[in-house]
């Protein structure tokens, strides 16, 4: 499976791509996990803080740890699992294509830097998620769009970032993705809520309540800490939703409560009458 | 493994031999250790179970088994059969899928109308016509509706089914559906071919399937009549089977194709069943039946 080639480390991609071309008379049955990571200036160091305290510096730290504990080493994750990550600040990126996570070497460093625009994310996940399908022979489970933010989109307006939301969002478009939102620092929990369509002032965010889910941060913890609960939450749903095949499953962590969505359960049921 | 080692010994039919290691088709994760599966909470069922037998000149074999999704999820099989025999109306198999995302009870539906369809095609007294086969699967949906109403939940099932004559030169072959379970026939070729015999519903998305399911207002079943020359190999099965072989994997096309070319032990049966495959871990379920000459 390839995607469109736009990482920073045009070499990493192009390996990751030759890696995984597949075999056209085997398809598989696959469930991609596109993880989107704020990179704006608030993930940096802050007034008197160590690099290596900072949010981004940890967020480095997780996605290693995670590449490493889960696609390395997890059999139930390697099968079903494919994973992208793109990153967002005043412009977004795509960082690791669409991939088997098994045979990409290490994570990508990100840097801290920029304004926060979710328009920029939306745009081009939409992007990236209808290339990937077109590009793959596999048979896709409801991809599923992970975005971690510890702040609000700035300078841009909601009226700025909605309607890019609506179009990721839509169930017209047959691919849409299933929302999993993590916030920490000061991310805004009726924003969060806005994103998985429970609060917005567009009301046609508002369908398929359930199917989405929103994860907040204790702001009792360090933001290192706050981080690293964040991403561990991430890793569960990861593993839950692989190790449930057709089904995403979260569950809140120590650290971390649910804003939205199904507790537990989160079941895009897709099937117009059930799912076996 | 040679294709003759897969097949029973009529001499001996109960000889227990030592089973291959699993098959892997296509990439997959090494054979490990599977969890166990079934919770009383939700009713006791096998994680694997299989029947064979012979009715006349028809030979046949099922089996089904419980999907690593749930054994891990730790819930049980949603997929049932059943066989039936009449002395007039012939050899009857059911196959069907309950849906899982519909209800905590779909295993029981699954059981529930493969039960009932292959009871009341026995009690025909003669042979089974189209329309006989769709007033079964009538009668089958209005007990389903009760009993969904008991359990108080919106559970669903997909039902196949198969009325089975023998002929001089082969056997003939009345099949009516409801959902995404189907049927198929591996003619006797080099190498064996499949072929499916219900139009292939494949969904754009992996967790996207059927599009109708029992019990509903208005049964709505697709159906065909065909005649099966000797050698040629009928079979029913639910979408955890039929999707790698249709739509996935070639490897598992003629892995499977070679192996059930004829009829093998009903041990080997099961464990081919069994195979790995990356990504496919929902519950299978097959039937299969052979023209043979005892």
């Amino acid at each position: 499976m390839s995607g469109p080639c736009v990482a920073v480390d045009g070499a990493l991609s192009k390996r990751v791509i030759e890696m995984t071309s597949e075999n056209s008379n085997e398809r598989y049955r696959v469930r991609p996990w596109y993880l989107c990571i704020d990179r704006s200036g608030s993930m940096g160091p802050k007034k008197g803080q160590k690099e290596s305290e900072s949010p981004i510096a940890q967020v480095n730290r997780d996605l290693q740890t995670l590449l490493v504990d889960e696609f390395h080493k997890d059999d139930d994750v390697r099968e079903v699992i494919r994973l992208g990550v793109m990153s967002f600040a005043d412009e977004a990126r795509v960082d690791v294509p669409l991939c088997d996570a098994t045979h990409l070497p290490k994570m990508p460093e990100l840097e801290a830097n920029g304004h926060t625009s979710y328009s920029a994310v939306f745009r081009l996940a939409r992007e990236v998620i209808q290339k990937d399908y077109e590009s793959t022979t596999d048979k896709w489970f409801r991809p599923v769009f992970a975005l971690v933010t510890d702040g609000r989109p700035w300078p841009e307006t909601r009226s700025a970032w909605e309607p890019t939301l609506a179009d990721l969002r839509s169930e017209d478009w047959l691919i849409h993705p299933i929302f999993a939102v993590f916030g920490f620092g000061n991310a805004d929990e009726s924003l969060l809520e806005s994103l998985l369509g429970m609060k917005s002032s567009d009301r046609s965010l508002c369908s398929a309540p359930g199917h989405n889910i929103a994860f907040l941060a204790s702001k009792e913890q360090t933001p290192s800490l706050e981080v690293h609960n964040i991403l561990r939450n991430f890793q569960k749903s990861v593993l839950n939703s692989a190790a449930a095949r057709g089904e995403v499953r979260v569950e809140e962590t120590l650290g971390v409560r649910i804003l939205g969505g199904d507790q537990g359960d989160a079941l895009p049921d897709h099937r117009s009458t059930g799912q076996s | 493994m040679n294709p003759k080692e897969n097949h029973v010994d009529r001499s001996d039919p109960f000889r227990l031999q030592p089973l291959p290691p699993r098959v892997i088709y296509g990439e997959g994760t090494a054979a490990k250790p599977l969890p166990h599966a079934a919770t009383t909470r939700r009713g006791y069922v096998p994680s694997i179970t299989g029947d064979y037998g012979v009715a006349g000149r028809l030979e046949y074999r099922i089996s089904s088994i419980a999907g690593l999704s749930h054994r891990i999820t730790r819930q049980v099989n949603q997929d049932a059969f059943a066989v039936s025999w009449g002395q007039a109306s012939g050899l009857h198999i059911a196959v069907a899928d309950g849906l899982g995302g519909s209800g905590v009870f779909s295993h029981l539906v699954a059981h529930t109308a493969v039960e009932s369809v292959c009871l009341l095609l026995e009690q025909c007294d003669g042979e089974v016509s189209d329309e006989d086969m769709s007033a079964a699967v009538e009668e089958t949906n209005g007990l389903l509706q009760r009993l969904v109403q008991h359990l108080g939940e919106e559970t669903l099932t997909t039902l196949v089914v198969a009325t089975m004559r023998q002929v001089a030169d082969g056997f003939d072959v009345l099949c009516q559906r409801v959902g995404d379970s189907t049927a198929a026939v591996l003619a006797s070729l080099e190498p064996p071919t499949w072929t499916e015999l219900f139009p292939r519903e494949s969904g754009p998305m992996a967790d996207t399937s059927t599009n109708s399911a029992l019990p509903c207002q208005e049964v709505a079943t697709e159906s065909f009549k065909r005649h099966l020359p000797a050698g040629s190999a009928f079979f029913l099965m639910t979408d955890g089977l039929a999707v790698p072989i249709f739509e996935l994997s070639q490897s598992c096309r003629d892995g499977l194709g070679s192996l059930w070319a004829s009829p093998p032990d009903i041990h080997n049966f099961m464990n081919q069943l069994d195979f790995g495959r990356r990504g496919e871990h929902d519950d299978r379920t097959v039937a299969g039946v052979w023209f043979n000459a005892i």
